[in-house]
């Protein structure tokens, strides 16, 4: 009897020990926060992770290795290695500034559970993307109607973009800088990798600031540089100061003086417009040629001065309308032309019956 | 000052390029033929006499190239042709405050002239020769505003005076200048230093773009 209960039991031994060593034992990683797994330096990832088992065991999360315990860096968090019975569920922290030491990249992440001889992980990948660091260097400097802003390479090969934020005020956040005026674009303006842009179109004797960003390639933005100003103004070269204004030479007269806002109004008309075309650059050309003249000769008349300038000031008007919104001067004659060639019609529809 | 450093190299490889290029010429030739025309080409410091031109390209000077080529008339009297070009970067002015701002402007100017030069040349490789001369001229002139199609451009005329020494240089290589003259008729070579005051405004014609200047150069002479 003895002997029979003794080979029971070893019987019961053999299969309880067989029973523990082909217990099935399964890791899955259940959840990745943030979802993308990507962080940043100062920023953490959540892993949530399960373990199916028959029996107990310990876990261990870590970074790099091939899978086997202890062939990796175990996490620094508390929640990175414990032990487990059953199925059992948990969250495990990915610290960058203590578990993502190589700088930036991928790491991959394996959740290793053992239980007995048993083993089995499941991994993840945590990438580490930092902002590139702030841009120096910063510098605005006045033209006219624009603003030369450069700024200092970056040096950080991964560099895609440089973006130029202006404003007409100080900021201190991205969306304080809200400037629209600027040729080149609503702020930010892409700059693409150059390290300098011109912004113009803008008004003289108004203050801009700026502030320059640099966006890596992964999409990440540096904090924003630190702020520069500058004030466009009304610039002149020597043949300028010589008395060459390359005048809107009968404005000029008729006005009296080159600094005349209704004067200012027409070269603005002239360079933003005008000479941006072939056409514009011809009738330009050819006002050029046949004004000075004529010009003289109302510089000397007092009634043909005051005649001219009643002439001119509604075409001063329109064109500062049509610098400041272009093409409202063209969609207003369209208009005009279209109203009128209603009313003709009208008129003579009324006028047949 | 750059250019002008390269421009006053290139002078001395020229010069110094024929004179070894002929000296190892065999074929020499003592006999010098009779004179009938010069050849120059002298660079330098063109200083500009206005000083808004100064608030704008600053007192350095603009860098000049100038070209010459003469004709003998009677004796040492020549009937002189000029070519020249140069140009000068500055930043602009803002006219309400009178300061720099940060636009960039060109300045080109190219003027050609045709007038008479006398040189004192009194014997056969007369080793210093003084000159004097003057010209009626025209110049283009162009300025632009960079980054931009701001454009201003035009023409002046003017008078230009101009005196200058001539050092033979002949005489410091005979060998070489024989073989110049046997090869390429040239009988004499020089290298000298001008001063030229240039008036260029429509003879004093107001509100124009006043290109009056004085140019201090050296060259390089070739006589044939």
């Amino acid at each position: 009897m003895a002997k029979k209960l003794a080979l029971l039991f070893a019987a019961l031994a053999v299969l309880a020990f067989a029973g523990v060593a082909h217990a099935e034992i399964s890791v899955e990683i259940l959840a990745v926060s943030p979802t993308d797994g990507t962080i940043a330096e100062g920023e953490t990832a959540k892993i949530g992770w399960r373990i199916e088992a028959d029996g107990s065991g310990t876990y261990s999360v870590e970074v790099g290795g091939d899978g086997t315990e202890g062939s990796g860096d175990q996490i620094a968090a508390s929640d990175g290695s414990g032990s487990f019975g059953g199925t059992t569920t948990g969250t495990s922290t990915i610290s960058a500034d203590n578990d993502l030491e190589d700088g930036d990249g991928d790491y991959t992440i394996y959740v290793i559970a053992t239980s007995g001889t048993e083993t089995d992980y499941a991994t993840t990948t945590i990438t580490l993307d930092s902002p590139p660091d702030q841009v120096t260097g910063v510098l605005a400097r006045r033209g006219d109607q624009k603003i030369f802003v450069t700024w200092d390479e970056h040096e950080d090969p991964d560099i895609d973009y440089y973006l130029v934020y202006y404003a007409t005020h100080s900021g201190v956040d991205a969306s304080d800088y809200d400037g629209v005026q600027a040729s080149e674009g609503a702020s930010p303006v892409d700059a693409d990798l150059v390290t300098e842009l011109s912004l113009s179109g803008l008004t003289n004797e108004t203050t801009y600031f700026v502030r320059v960003s640099a966006v890596d390639e992964s999409g990440s933005e540096s904090p924003l540089s630190a702020e520069s100003s500058a004030t466009p103004t009304d610039t002149v070269g020597y043949a300028e100061m010589q008395g060459d204004e390359g005048n809107c030479f009968i404005a000029t007269a008729a006005y009296g003086s080159y600094d005349h806002r209704m004067v200012r109004n027409l070269r603005e008309l002239r360079d933003r417009v005008l000479l941006q075309s072939a056409p514009g650059r011809l009738f330009v050309r050819a006002y050029y040629a046949a004004s000075p003249p004529l010009a003289a000769w109302i510089a000397k008349h007092p009634v043909a001065r005051a005649s001219v300038r009643a002439a001119l000031q509604p075409v001063a008007i329109a064109s500062r309308c049509e610098v400041r919104f272009p093409g409202s001067v063209s969609l207003s004659m369209i208009t005009l032309l279209g109203l009128a060639w209603l009313a003709v019609r009208r008129r003579r529809h009324e006028e047949a019956k | 000052m750059k250019r002008l450093v390269v421009a006053l190299a290139l002078l001395t490889i020229l010069c110094g390029g024929s004179l070894a290029w002929a000296e190892s010429t065999q074929d020499i030739h003592w006999q010098e033929s009779p004179l009938w025309g010069t050849w120059s080409f002298n660079a330098g410091l063109m200083f500009f006499n206005e000083e808004d031109y100064s608030d704008v390209y600053g007192d350095k000077g603009m860098v000049f190239y100038n070209m010459n080529a003469g004709l003998k008339l009677i004796a040492d009297l020549e009937l002189v042709g000029h070519i020249g070009y140069g140009f000068s970067e500055g930043r602009g002015i803002s006219p309400q405050e009178k300061s720099k701002t940060d636009e960039w402007y060109k300045l080109h100017i190219a003027p050609g002239g045709l007038g008479l030069a006398y040189r004192f040349k009194f014997w056969l490789d007369q080793p210093v020769v003084p000159y004097i001369g003057g010209a009626g001229l025209v110049s283009y002139w162009m300025e632009e505003r960079m980054e931009s199609s701001w454009k201003r451009r035009g023409y002046n005329y003017g008078a230009m005076g101009y005196g200058g020494l001539m050092i033979l240089l002949d005489n410091l290589e005979r060998r070489a200048s024989g073989a110049l003259e046997s090869t390429w008729g040239i009988n004499n070579t020089y290298i000298f230093y001008e001063y030229r005051y240039t008036s260029l405004n429509n003879f004093d014609e107001d509100e124009i773009v006043d290109l009056g200047s004085q140019f201090h150069s050296l060259g390089l002479m070739f006589e044939f």
